[in-house]
């Protein structure tokens, strides 16, 4: 952990050496880099604050309270390690997503809805795909009511079948997509034996889509948590 | 109370579109301000909707339904584009935009579908759309619309 803060502290001067004429905050973090090297500093008790700051938002734990210039360097090198977390899992959920097209489960679509996620909107991907899955049973569960039924509400079905498909076509789930083509032709043709094949293949299409697009939500939860800091420490 | 739209106006500078998304989206620079409103029942397809407008720099309304539609536009609100699902609980979705049109707006409407299949072609057609085209909204074919509607203003 020493090593770890040292090797931190160095990587830190680098780019406030360039600062150095322009910016207070990078001569303090030149000076505290000097205290911690030299030793000077309360190292000791910076390593506990570090530790218990994992799970939570940094608390710099120090008796007496910290400096202006502990917090700082402290708060400075914590953004640095969130910043490189966030990358990290960005990074792992575009070559995530790019795994579901080749095996097609998610079309460009999905990608569509990525792209308008903003800084306003900074959790728009969870929505969505919170929004997804429960209307998606929702239908589900309705249309498989209806197909089951003696006799078949046709009509009823059909209307199912559109919000789904639409829905599914939307966030890129494009083999949901097939099967709910599937359905309305067995609603068109009135096949009742039809359209319990077609639902129970919805069925198994949508759990495959909503395991990846849980997947997803996982990590883009992570980089909204201090979990991605964890995986550093 | 059904929210005022204002009305379009006819800008010197053009307006942009959201920039904060530039880095993916084609910045988009409109002549004028323009307006949209969704009609979809689907909350998911109709939240998509309405940000994919926005995030091309059209000022979007969304609605649940046909009457909340026609409501809207009868009580003086003026839309430049509509963007109306043809399956709509209750009012569907040609029977609104009959009423729309009776109304004397003048809108591009755009219908929306799951599934096109030629009667709902010829139904929607009939009520006075102007465009029908298969969920889900694609930049490659609302994008053009959106900039027709900028260039007739």
């Amino acid at each position: 952990m020493r090593k770890f803060l040292l090797t931190v502290a160095w990587l830190r001067m680098l780019p406030s050496l360039r600062q150095i004429f322009s910016s207070l905050g990078a001569l303090m973090d030149i000076g505290y880099a000097f205290v911690v090297l030299t030793g000077v500093g309360r190292m000791d008790l910076i390593v506990k604050g570090w530790q218990d700051f994992g799970s939570r938002k940094p608390v710099l734990n120090l008796t007496p309270s910290p400096s202006k210039l502990e917090y700082i360097f402290f708060h400075n090198v914590f953004s640095q390690g969130k910043k490189m977390a966030e990358t990290d899992v960005k990074q792992q959920i575009k070559d995530y997503v790019q795994t579901m097209h080749e095996q097609g489960i998610l079309d460009h679509n999905f990608e569509n809805v990525q792209n308008l996620q903003c800084q306003e909107n900074p959790h728009f991907v969870l929505e969505i795909i919170d929004m997804f899955c429960r209307d998606a049973e929702i239908c589900i569960a309705e249309m498989a009511k209806y197909v089951d039924e003696p006799v078949v509400d046709y009509a009823k079905v059909t209307g199912f079948i559109h919000q789904l498909k639409g829905s599914s076509s939307s966030v890129g789930g494009c083999r949901i997509v097939v099967a709910c083509r599937e359905l309305r032709k067995a609603t068109e043709n009135k096949m009742k034996e039809g359209c319990l094949e077609a639902c129970n293949k919805i069925k198994r299409e949508y759990f495959v889509v909503r395991d990846n697009l849980n997947a997803i939500a996982k990590m883009e939860r992570s980089i909204h948590t201090d979990d991605a800091m964890a995986g550093i420490f | 109370m059904a929210p005022t739209i204002e009305s379009v106006n006819q800008g010197n500078g053009g307006f942009e579109g959201n920039n904060k998304r530039s880095d993916r989206f084609v910045k988009a620079t409109w002549k004028n301000k323009l307006t949209a409103l969704v009609v979809d029942n689907g909350e998911l397809c109709r939240v998509l909707e309405r940000e994919n407008l926005r995030a091309y720099g059209v000022e979007t309304v969304a609605v649940e339904t046909g009457e909340a539609a026609v409501e809207l536009i009868a009580s003086g609100s003026t839309f430049n584009l509509i963007f109306i699902d043809m399956y709509l609980p209750t009012m569907s979705g040609p029977e609104a935009v009959r009423q729309i049109r009776a109304m004397g707006a003048r809108s591009k409407i755009i219908g929306l579908t799951a599934f096109i299949t030629e009667k709902d072609e010829q139904d929607f057609f009939a009520a006075g759309i102007d465009e029908f085209f298969e969920k889900p909204l694609d930049p490659d074919w609302f994008v053009p619309i959106i900039r027709e509607v900028d260039n007739q203003i």
